[in-house]
């Protein structure tokens, strides 16, 4: 009987070595372990045994089940090891083959920018607000200091609608309104961004209608100081920590004393390039303190309230930081050009 | 303003800085430098004394030269010019040198014979001779110019420019001596006047007898005076004159009208010469124009003259547009023995308003316009003196000087503490005093707190303590004033709603798979007639622009399609495949035309699609746009802004009869049209495609959105599914399907989603399958299928007795 129980074992542990599947595994068991398996039968000749061998014989049968139990399960476990390894082996992908495509529209060139002018202002606490675009020539001009037939009218040529409506020529005019709207509050601290128009045929660098934004504070002992400091925080926001600025003295009629806003060139860093053409200085925008009689027509008295503007050109903006060299492409809307953005 | 380095350098006391420092001085003062040019500068061109000529041995159209080129050595030349002669003194262009006209030298072989550069004529170089001395062939140097020398520097070539954008409130930089003055304030060196001389009466004869003055329209002529010019030997001017014109940008004519326009650019007053043989009555009448006056302008221009224009008229017709251009009647010509010389100041306006009106712009006009110093009148007079004298043009007889209102200087009253709060910077008393003394702004009268300061009348500009301001600050330096934060309260930025959402329905877009495009405002009317809108969005409406640039951009926009089709069609030509793009921008709106008021500019969101929803992958071809995908981003779009409504057939003429639509929010109010464009109107805008658009009015969503949320608690117990499939005849609509399972579906029914349409077989001619799934639940219970059986018993009964539907089995 020991006999035949070691043979078992060794039969056995041959038929679960020998078996490669799960099925397999699964008639080892039945045909050796199960209810009317081949351990079973021999443990039936047990009445055939000398009653004092008995329990040895019980002892070895128990040895036997739970050997050739441990054997089967780790078996099974490596067979699922197996066959999960050729599953895996079979489903290798080729990684290199394109993802499935997302088609994620693109924003305009000129929305992105606007939108970080905007919020680089709205974290300085400066409120968002849209003047019309077709405009009175009263607001587009005389409220700005800016007569008929005044010499600067020459610096915009118009698109009148009527003798006194226009397509505005700047966001300027909203300064106007919005003064004359809060005056004699204070302060005031916005941005008016939208679309103005001029009358220039378009070119690489010309275009009848464009995009600006203009800064408006206005306050008690606001100085040119506090310009400069805005539009540094402003520049650096935009263009980078490293931008240094520099004003240079020029001339608009709603503003005294005003200002060119060069930064350093972010392509060579103010060392002369290309797109600086020598300089060194890109122009980005113009500024200056609110003049007098504009604070005056508005309601505010200049000799106690102070206030300083900006104007800036999101085109040109846009055009520099992209590195984009005809403002016409942002009105053509090719696709191969909106799909870089 | 184009500034001949080197003409400038005249009038300042110390060398000047080199001309790239000088910009960067200029143009921190306030003066922007545009460009540095060098006027004509003939690189290795040469003085060359011809020393040898020979007939080519090859042909006799040929001569070989030797020339003698001072420290260059001796050079053989090959050249055709018939006009050479041993001794003379010509420019020899060496090999690399590059010529005005752009020609490149280089040597070479002329049949055999090398040539080691050319000789050149005087248009090669651009030079241009004296009038009646034009030389045929080579150009003939002065005797005086020594072999090896630069041409250039030889006929005083080469001068640098710099050209400068003098803003429209600079009226006193249009002028050499104006610049010169700022250069002296910047740099510290002293502004050095040129040399004048006050013309004295020859004898006790009275030259007052020999014309007269008349200023009839004083409002207009602040200043008029006159003088002869007695002797005149007209001729050409001499080379540093005509070159200094010319590197200023003004052509030389002849040595009178040259000073003048010397004078005028030295000192910005313009001047005008008048034949004074021409003058009917030897009077000069400034006055208005009478009606139907005409006046040949020196161009040759007949100008038609209206009553509120100026002219300088003699006893009989006008002879001058005054301070714009001159008549050609009496233009100075060969046969002028005296001229009639005008040194006036006009009101700016005036002229400004006339020169616009004729589309006439002279240098004369442009100083005009922007203000010339009455004061300067005479100054200049007594420089034109000096320099007839100098060049022995002729003799300035004594003035004639109409000036009944002498302006004289005002004083602006200066807080220095208010001037120094606005710029934000601690600047002394002394600096600003001296700032203001350097830019000869004299302080008349200083209190405790106030400064009266004294403005000449050449700075037309300072009016008022702010502009005193910019005086000192520039003078400062921009640079040095501090970077200081400004002050206040805490608040936040704020962004009006409309914006706030603008951008969200830019990113719902924008995550629909929709490029955005930017479009101009302006259309052309052309385009409204391709969209054959309806009469109530007829062309009417459209404001017309009063001097558009082209039709294509004449009017303004109401819709905001026929930019969106253009743009859809522009980019099918440049082989797009999927055109998916939308716009947000403003209509214009007018209340009645022709326009009183403001339009009304409501934003209006349009998309069009044509082609693909985006580009095939090898997973996979891109879906083809339809009008279901059109809805669909509308539906994303109005579900995420909680604004509801339904879909109701239109009849728009823009789109295919059978498919568009428009959408009704809650109160009827239309919100938006789409639909597929009609094939004509899609032809008529070159889309050879199908083309699917929308347009929506923005404003009318704003009223109607709902953007706050509130948490629906998660459903407790489980759900059952059943899907449903409705054979209904063909024309039975979805929403009508729709509602009527709605009403039978009991409390239950939580979901209801058609998930297949379907024709063809096995389903009946005249039919269509809806295929439906139905989620149901209760708030309290599990369902069970007895809960569920009976309800959709009553559904396919009511389908079956409303929609006329059977089962599909």
């Amino acid at each position: 009987m020991e006999r035949k129980l070691q043979s078992l074992l060794s039969t056995a542990l041959k038929a679960i070595s020998d078996a490669t599947t799960q099925e397999e595994l699964d008639k080892v068991r039945i045909r050796f372990l199960g209810r009317k398996g081949e351990l079973t039968q021999i443990l039936r000749q047990m009445k055939d045994v000398a009653p004092e061998k008995r329990p040895i014989i019980g002892q070895l049968a128990n040895e036997i089940r739970h050997r050739l139990e441990t054997e089967l399960t780790s078996h099974i476990e490596e067979v699922r090891r197996l066959v999960r390894l050729k599953q895996l082996e079979r489903e290798q992908l080729d990684i290199t083959l394109p993802g499935a495509t997302t088609t994620l529209g693109h924003k305009h060139p000129l929305s992105l920018v606007l939108e970080d002018i905007v919020n680089i202002f709205l974290q300085m606490g400066f409120d968002v607000f849209e003047g019309p675009e077709v405009e009175y020539d009263y607001y587009n001009f005389e409220a700005l200091n800016i007569p008929k037939h005044h010499p600067a009218r020459d610096m915009q040529d118009s698109f009148y609608l009527t003798e006194e409506i226009l397509l505005r020529t700047h966001t300027s005019p909203f300064q106007a309104r919005i003064m004359e709207q809060v005056a004699p509050e204070l302060p005031i601290r916005v941005i008016c961004p939208g679309r103005c128009y001029r009358r220039d045929l378009a070119d690489a660098t010309h275009s009848p209608m464009f995009y600006q934004t203009e800064v408006l504070v206005v306050d008690e002992n606001v100085s040119f100081a506090n310009l400069k400091h805005t539009l540094l925080v402003f520049v650096r926001e935009m263009f980078g920590k490293e931008r240094s600025i520099r004003l240079r003295p020029s001339f608009f009629p709603f503003t005294e004393p005003s200002a060119e806003v060069d930064i350093s060139c972010f392509a060579c860093e103010g060392e002369g390039c290309s797109l600086c053409k020598g300089t060194g200085w890109l122009e980005v925008l113009g500024c200056g303190m609110v003049h007098p009689k504009v604070l005056e027509i508005a309601g505010y008295d200049p000799s106690k309230i102070s206030g300083f503007a900006a104007g800036m050109g999101p085109d040109r903006i846009a055009m520099l930081k992209y590195g984009i060299d005809d403002i016409r492409l942002f009105y053509e809307n090719d696709l191969r050009f909106l799909h870089q953005f | 303003m184009r500034v001949p380095y080197s003409w400038l350098q005249d009038y300042v006391s110390e060398k000047l800085p080199s001309p790239t420092q000088l910009a960067d001085i200029l143009t921190l003062a306030g003066l922007e430098v545009d460009s540095i040019e060098r006027a004509n500068q003939l690189d290795w061109v040469i003085v060359a004394q011809v020393v040898e000529i020979k007939l080519h041995p090859e042909t006799e159209h040929l001569f070989v030269v030797q020339v003698n080129a001072g420290s260059f050595g001796v050079k053989q030349l090959v050249t055709g010019a018939q006009n050479l002669k041993p001794g003379l003194k010509v420019p020899l262009a060496l090999p690399g040198a590059s010529l005005p006209n752009g020609q490149t030298i280089e040597a070479s072989r002329f049949k055999g014979l090398l040539s080691e550069g050319m000789l050149c004529s005087s248009q090669e170089l651009s030079w241009e001779e004296p009038e009646g001395k034009e030389t045929t062939g080579i150009l003939i140097l002065p005797r005086t110019a020594n072999p090896g020398d630069s041409v250039a520097q030889v006929l005083q070539l080469g001068d640098i420019v710099l050209d400068i954008e003098v803003t429209p409130n600079r009226s006193d930089c249009l002028s050499m001596i104006g610049v010169a003055r700022e250069v002296a304030t910047a740099t510290g060196a002293k502004l050095v006047l040129p040399q004048t001389m006050v013309p004295v009466p020859k004898s006790n004869e009275d030259e007052g007898s020999l014309f007269d003055i008349t200023v009839a329209a004083p409002d207009l002529c602040h200043r008029y005076a006159g003088a002869l010019i007695s002797n005149v030997s007209l001729g050409s001017s001499p080379a540093w004159l005509k070159q200094r014109l010319m590197a200023a940008g003004m052509r030389p004519v002849n040595n009178i009208v040259d000073i003048t326009n010397y004078v005028m650019l030295e000192t910005g007053q313009p001047l005008h010469a008048f034949d004074y043989s021409k003058l009917a009555q030897k009077q000069i009448v400034v006055r208005h124009a009478r009606p139907d006056e005409v006046l040949i302008t020196l161009d040759g221009t007949e100008q038609k003259l209206t009553e509120d224009m100026l002219v300088i008229a003699d006893g009989e017709k006008p002879q001058a547009l005054a301070g714009i251009m001159g008549g050609l009647n009496s233009e100075i010509t060969t046969n002028t023995d005296t001229v009639l010389l005008e040194s006036a100041s006009f009101a700016n306006i005036n002229i400004r308003r006339t020169a616009r009106s004729l589309g006439m712009r002279t240098e004369a006009s442009l100083r005009f316009e922007r203000g010339v110093d009455p004061n300067g009148v005479l100054f200049a007079l007594h420089r034109t003196s000096m320099l007839l004298k100098e060049l022995e043009a002729g003799e300035l007889g004594s003035i004639l000087d109409v000036y009944p209102e002498p302006v004289t200087p005002h004083v602006i009253t200066a807080n220095p503490d208010r001037m120094r709060r606005l710029i934000g910077a601690s600047i002394e008393d002394v600096f600003i005093k001296k700032a203001l003394e350097r830019l000869q702004l004299q302080v008349v009268q200083e209190s405790r707190d106030t400064l009266q300061v004294r403005i000449p009348t050449f700075r037309q500009d300072l009016k008022q303590e702010a502009d005193l301001v910019e005086e000192v600050a520039r003078l400062y330096g921009f640079d040095r004033i501090p970077a200081l934060p400004l002050e206040g309260k805490l608040k936040i930025g704020r962004r009006p709603l409309e914006l706030s959402i603008e951008l969200q329905i830019k990113d719902i877009l924008r995550g629909c798979g929709l490029d955005e495009v930017q479009t101009y405002s302006f259309i052309n009317p052309k385009s409204m007639a391709k969209l054959k809108l309806s009469p109530n969005d007829n062309q009417e409406n459209l404001i017309p622009l009063m001097f558009p640039l082209s039709e294509e951009q004449s009017v303004l926009r109401t819709t905001l399609l026929p930019s969106l089709l253009e743009v859809a069609a522009f980019n099918l030509r440049h082989k797009a495949k999927a055109i998916n793009i939308f716009e947000i921008s403003r209509v214009y709106l007018p209340e009645r035309m022709p326009l009183t008021e403001l339009p009304s500019m409501p934003r209006h969101l349009a998309i069009v699609l044509a082609g693909t929803k985006g580009e095939d992958s090898w997973q996979s071809k891109s879906q083809e746009n339809d009008f279901y995908r059109l809805k669909g981003i509308l539906e994303t779009l109005i579900h995420k802004l909680g604004v509801s409504g339904k879909f109701v057939p239109s009849a728009l003429n823009c789109y295919h009869p059978g498919r568009q639509a428009t959408f009704k929010m809650n109160e009827n109010e239309q919100l938006a049209s789409l639909g597929e464009l009609h094939p004509d109107v899609a032809e008529s805008f070159d889309l050879a495609t199908r083309v699917y658009a929308l347009e929506l009015d923005l404003s009318a969503l704003f009223m109607q959105m709902e953007l706050t949320r509130k948490y629906q608690p998660l459903p407790r117990y489980p759900s059952v599914e059943r899907d449903l499939a409705l054979t209904v005849p063909q024309d039975i609509e979805a929403i009508v399907a729709e509602e009527v399972i709605r009403e039978a579906a009991g409390p239950y029914l939580a979901q209801l989603k058609l998930f297949d349409v379907y024709l063809g077989e096995p389903i009946p001619i005249g039919y269509k399958s809806l295929a439906y799934s139905l989620l149901f639940r209760a708030p309290d219970h599990t369902l069970t299928e007895e809960d569920i059986n009976p309800h959709i018993e009553t559904i396919l009964q009511h389908a079956a007795e409303k929609l006329g539907a059977f089962v599909r089995h």
